[in-house]
Protein backbone atom coordinates (compact mmCIF):
# COMPACT_ATOMS: atom_id res chain seq x y z
CA UNK A 1 0.00 0.00 0.00
CA UNK A 2 1.16 3.72 -0.79
CA UNK A 3 1.65 5.53 2.91
CA UNK A 4 -0.74 8.19 2.96
CA UNK A 5 0.05 11.43 4.50
CA UNK A 6 -2.69 13.90 5.06
CA UNK A 7 -2.10 16.69 7.27
CA UNK A 8 -4.92 18.41 8.89
CA UNK A 9 -5.49 21.95 9.61
CA UNK A 10 -8.30 23.60 11.83
CA UNK A 11 -8.39 27.58 11.33
CA UNK A 12 -11.62 28.81 13.34
CA UNK A 13 -14.73 26.94 11.27
CA UNK A 14 -12.41 25.57 8.41
CA UNK A 15 -10.56 22.33 8.32
CA UNK A 16 -7.86 22.17 5.64
CA UNK A 17 -6.83 18.54 4.14
CA UNK A 18 -3.19 18.50 2.57
CA UNK A 19 -2.96 14.81 1.47
CA UNK A 20 0.76 14.40 0.17
CA UNK A 21 2.24 11.80 -2.13
CA UNK A 22 -0.06 9.66 -4.01
CA UNK A 23 -3.80 8.47 -3.81
CA UNK A 24 -4.87 5.47 -5.40
CA UNK A 25 -6.39 2.38 -5.54
CA UNK A 26 -4.11 1.03 -2.53
CA UNK A 27 -4.65 3.92 0.04
CA UNK A 28 -8.48 5.77 -1.24
CA UNK A 29 -9.92 4.27 1.74
CA UNK A 30 -7.69 5.28 4.54
CA UNK A 31 -7.80 8.90 2.37
CA UNK A 32 -11.80 8.13 3.07
CA UNK A 33 -11.94 7.21 6.43
CA UNK A 34 -9.92 10.68 7.76
CA UNK A 35 -11.80 12.75 5.55
CA UNK A 36 -15.05 11.52 6.55
CA UNK A 37 -13.93 11.82 10.32
CA UNK A 38 -14.02 15.09 9.98
CA UNK A 39 -16.73 15.80 8.50
CA UNK A 40 -18.66 13.04 11.34
CA UNK A 41 -17.00 16.12 13.82
CA UNK A 42 -19.01 18.52 12.62
CA UNK A 43 -16.23 20.11 10.07
CA UNK A 44 -18.25 21.14 7.38
CA UNK A 45 -16.35 24.01 5.29
CA UNK A 46 -13.31 21.92 3.96
CA UNK A 47 -10.34 22.74 1.76
CA UNK A 48 -8.80 20.21 -0.02
CA UNK A 49 -5.27 21.03 -1.28
CA UNK A 50 -3.13 19.59 -3.81
CA UNK A 51 -0.24 20.82 -3.72
CA UNK A 52 1.68 18.19 -2.09
CA UNK A 53 -0.13 15.40 -3.96
CA UNK A 54 2.00 14.63 -7.03
CA UNK A 55 -1.01 11.57 -8.40
CA UNK A 56 -4.96 10.66 -7.55
CA UNK A 57 -6.68 8.28 -9.61
CA UNK A 58 -10.28 7.81 -10.03
CA UNK A 59 -9.97 5.89 -6.22
CA UNK A 60 -9.39 9.19 -4.96
CA UNK A 61 -11.83 11.39 -6.95
CA UNK A 62 -14.37 9.04 -5.36
CA UNK A 63 -13.50 10.06 -2.22
CA UNK A 64 -13.64 14.09 -2.95
CA UNK A 65 -17.16 13.60 -4.66
CA UNK A 66 -18.21 11.48 -1.58
CA UNK A 67 -16.73 14.26 0.64
CA UNK A 68 -18.43 17.22 -1.45
CA UNK A 69 -22.03 15.60 -1.18
CA UNK A 70 -22.23 14.90 2.58
CA UNK A 71 -20.55 18.38 3.70
CA UNK A 72 -23.13 20.17 1.35
CA UNK A 73 -25.19 18.01 3.01
CA UNK A 74 -24.16 19.47 6.26
CA UNK A 75 -24.38 23.35 4.67
CA UNK A 76 -20.98 23.49 3.88
CA UNK A 77 -18.85 24.10 1.55
CA UNK A 78 -15.80 21.90 -0.25
CA UNK A 79 -13.29 23.88 -2.08
CA UNK A 80 -9.87 22.59 -3.79
CA UNK A 81 -6.94 24.03 -4.65
CA UNK A 82 -3.14 23.51 -5.72
CA UNK A 83 -3.98 21.51 -8.19
CA UNK A 84 -1.28 20.52 -10.64
CA UNK A 85 -1.37 20.89 -14.60
CA UNK A 86 -2.12 17.32 -15.30
CA UNK A 87 -4.43 16.84 -11.79
CA UNK A 88 -6.32 19.61 -13.14
CA UNK A 89 -6.84 18.12 -16.21
CA UNK A 90 -8.04 14.54 -14.48
CA UNK A 91 -10.41 16.99 -12.41
CA UNK A 92 -11.75 18.78 -15.57
CA UNK A 93 -11.83 15.23 -17.81
CA UNK A 94 -13.99 14.15 -15.10
CA UNK A 95 -16.11 17.25 -14.65
CA UNK A 96 -15.14 17.92 -11.39
CA UNK A 97 -13.81 21.70 -11.62
CA UNK A 98 -17.46 23.03 -12.04
CA UNK A 99 -18.80 21.17 -8.65
CA UNK A 100 -16.27 22.60 -6.47
CA UNK A 101 -15.04 26.31 -6.08
CA UNK A 102 -11.30 25.49 -7.36
CA UNK A 103 -8.82 28.08 -6.80
CA UNK A 104 -5.13 28.04 -7.01
CA UNK A 105 -4.25 29.47 -3.62
CA UNK A 106 -4.74 28.37 -0.59
CA UNK A 107 -5.98 31.59 0.65
CA UNK A 108 -8.60 31.88 -2.54
CA UNK A 109 -10.00 28.33 -1.38
CA UNK A 110 -10.21 29.47 2.61
CA UNK A 111 -12.44 32.07 1.53
CA UNK A 112 -14.64 29.65 -1.03
CA UNK A 113 -14.76 27.35 2.13
CA UNK A 114 -15.94 30.10 4.80
CA UNK A 115 -18.33 31.93 2.11
CA UNK B 1 16.88 -2.85 -26.72
CA UNK B 2 14.07 -0.82 -26.13
CA UNK B 3 12.94 -1.92 -21.89
CA UNK B 4 9.59 -3.10 -22.37
CA UNK B 5 7.13 -4.70 -20.22
CA UNK B 6 5.71 -8.22 -20.43
CA UNK B 7 4.27 -9.62 -16.91
CA UNK B 8 2.13 -11.58 -15.83
CA UNK B 9 0.27 -10.49 -12.58
CA UNK B 10 -1.79 -11.86 -9.98
CA UNK B 11 -5.33 -10.80 -10.38
CA UNK B 12 -5.04 -8.63 -6.66
CA UNK B 13 -4.83 -4.65 -6.13
CA UNK B 14 -1.80 -5.51 -4.38
CA UNK B 15 -0.30 -7.43 -7.42
CA UNK B 16 -1.90 -4.48 -9.68
CA UNK B 17 0.08 -1.56 -7.65
CA UNK B 18 3.23 -3.80 -7.07
CA UNK B 19 4.03 -3.49 -10.72
CA UNK B 20 4.28 0.65 -10.30
CA UNK B 21 8.43 0.52 -9.85
CA UNK B 22 8.46 -1.40 -13.15
CA UNK B 23 6.29 1.39 -14.59
CA UNK B 24 8.27 3.62 -13.25
CA UNK B 25 11.61 2.42 -14.76
CA UNK B 26 9.46 2.45 -17.98
CA UNK B 27 8.79 5.97 -18.19
CA UNK B 28 12.59 6.92 -16.81
CA UNK B 29 14.00 4.95 -19.78
CA UNK B 30 12.18 6.15 -22.40
CA UNK B 31 12.35 9.79 -21.30
CA UNK B 32 8.40 10.21 -20.77
CA UNK B 33 7.36 13.57 -20.00
CA UNK B 34 5.75 14.36 -16.04
CA UNK B 35 2.55 14.09 -18.02
CA UNK B 36 2.83 10.64 -19.95
CA UNK B 37 3.88 8.86 -17.11
CA UNK B 38 0.99 10.21 -15.14
CA UNK B 39 -1.32 9.14 -17.75
CA UNK B 40 0.22 6.04 -18.25
CA UNK B 41 0.36 5.13 -14.50
CA UNK B 42 -3.32 6.12 -14.39
CA UNK B 43 -4.58 4.03 -17.35
CA UNK B 44 -2.81 1.02 -15.90
CA UNK B 45 -4.45 1.13 -12.34
CA UNK B 46 -7.74 1.80 -14.09
CA UNK B 47 -8.23 -0.73 -16.43
CA UNK B 48 -6.21 -2.95 -14.34
CA UNK B 49 -8.25 -2.36 -11.12
CA UNK B 50 -11.33 -2.78 -13.37
CA UNK B 51 -10.09 -6.46 -14.22
CA UNK B 52 -9.48 -7.40 -10.73
CA UNK B 53 -13.14 -5.90 -9.57
CA UNK B 54 -15.51 -6.73 -12.70
CA UNK B 55 -13.66 -9.17 -14.91
CA UNK B 56 -12.51 -11.76 -12.71
CA UNK B 57 -15.40 -10.54 -9.89
CA UNK B 58 -17.17 -14.02 -10.18
CA UNK B 59 -14.15 -16.53 -10.02
CA UNK B 60 -10.71 -17.26 -8.70
CA UNK B 61 -8.21 -14.36 -10.08
CA UNK B 62 -6.42 -15.96 -12.96
CA UNK B 63 -3.28 -14.05 -13.71
CA UNK B 64 -3.24 -10.80 -15.89
CA UNK B 65 -0.54 -9.84 -18.58
CA UNK B 66 0.51 -7.02 -18.83
CA UNK B 67 2.61 -5.54 -21.65
CA UNK B 68 3.91 -2.25 -22.52
CA UNK B 69 6.25 -1.37 -24.67
CA UNK B 70 7.61 2.24 -26.65
CA UNK B 71 7.03 2.44 -30.78
CA UNK B 72 8.19 5.62 -31.83
CA UNK B 73 6.78 8.66 -29.85
CA UNK B 74 3.51 6.18 -28.65
CA UNK B 75 3.61 4.00 -25.41
CA UNK B 76 1.99 0.58 -26.96
CA UNK B 77 0.13 -1.19 -23.72
CA UNK B 78 -1.82 -4.38 -23.62
CA UNK B 79 -3.49 -5.91 -20.77
CA UNK B 80 -4.68 -9.66 -21.40
CA UNK B 81 -6.49 -11.53 -18.66
CA UNK B 82 -9.11 -14.75 -18.93
CA UNK B 83 -11.82 -13.74 -16.79
CA UNK B 84 -15.28 -13.40 -18.36
CA UNK B 85 -16.04 -11.63 -20.90
CA UNK B 86 -15.86 -8.11 -19.65
CA UNK B 87 -15.67 -5.23 -22.03
CA UNK B 88 -14.37 -1.82 -20.27
CA UNK B 89 -15.39 0.50 -22.88
CA UNK B 90 -19.13 -0.49 -22.09
CA UNK B 91 -18.73 0.01 -18.49
CA UNK B 92 -21.68 3.31 -18.57
CA UNK B 93 -19.85 6.74 -18.91
CA UNK B 94 -20.32 9.12 -15.64
CA UNK B 95 -22.79 12.55 -16.29
CA UNK B 96 -19.90 15.19 -15.96
CA UNK B 97 -22.42 17.30 -16.68
CA UNK B 98 -24.21 16.61 -13.29
CA UNK B 99 -24.80 18.69 -10.27
CA UNK B 100 -23.00 17.68 -6.94
CA UNK B 101 -26.70 16.53 -5.84
CA UNK B 102 -27.34 14.13 -8.93
CA UNK B 103 -24.02 12.84 -9.83
CA UNK B 104 -23.11 9.23 -9.10
CA UNK B 105 -20.35 7.58 -7.70
CA UNK B 106 -18.08 5.68 -9.97
CA UNK B 107 -17.65 4.91 -13.69
CA UNK B 108 -14.67 7.98 -14.31
CA UNK B 109 -11.78 4.91 -14.83
CA UNK B 110 -13.00 4.33 -18.02
CA UNK B 111 -13.96 7.50 -19.35
CA UNK B 112 -10.65 8.69 -18.16
CA UNK B 113 -8.75 5.94 -19.75
CA UNK B 114 -10.59 6.83 -22.99
CA UNK B 115 -9.97 10.76 -22.90
CA UNK B 116 -6.62 10.58 -22.31
CA UNK B 117 -5.49 7.96 -24.42
CA UNK B 118 -5.16 7.95 -28.36
CA UNK B 119 -6.92 5.07 -28.66
CA UNK B 120 -8.34 2.15 -26.46
CA UNK B 121 -9.41 -0.69 -27.65
CA UNK B 122 -11.39 -4.09 -26.42
CA UNK B 123 -11.45 -7.57 -28.29
CA UNK B 124 -12.84 -10.80 -26.60
CA UNK B 125 -9.95 -13.17 -28.31
CA UNK B 126 -10.80 -16.84 -27.50
CA UNK B 127 -11.47 -17.19 -23.98
CA UNK B 128 -8.93 -13.97 -22.96
CA UNK B 129 -9.99 -10.13 -22.56
CA UNK B 130 -7.65 -8.06 -24.55
CA UNK B 131 -7.42 -4.56 -23.87
CA UNK B 132 -5.05 -2.25 -25.45
CA UNK B 133 -4.59 1.39 -25.42
CA UNK B 134 -2.01 3.97 -27.18
CA UNK B 135 -0.74 6.59 -25.19
CA UNK B 136 1.04 9.45 -27.31
CA UNK B 137 3.93 11.78 -25.42
CA UNK B 138 3.50 15.20 -26.89
CA UNK B 139 5.47 16.98 -24.24
CA UNK B 140 9.06 17.58 -23.65
CA UNK B 141 10.74 14.68 -21.40
CA UNK B 142 11.57 14.98 -17.69
CA UNK B 143 14.32 17.49 -17.41
CA UNK B 144 16.52 17.97 -14.76
CA UNK B 145 16.69 21.62 -14.35
CA UNK B 146 13.45 23.10 -15.46
CA UNK B 147 14.75 26.46 -18.15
Amino acid sequence: MTTLSVAADDIEEITILMPAGRVDSSNAKAFESQVLQKIQEGRTRLVMDFAELDYISSAGLRVVLIAGKKVKAGGGVLALCGLSPTIRDVFEISGFISLFPVSETRDEAIRSAGA
Amino acid sequence: MPHAIDVSLEASIDAVMSVQPDVDAFCETHGLSPRASYVLTLVLEELLTNVVNHGYRDSVGGPIILRLSKEGPNVVGEIVDAGHAFDPTTLPEPDTEASLDDREIGGLGVHLSKTMTAGLTYARIGDQNVTRFILADEDPPRMEDAS
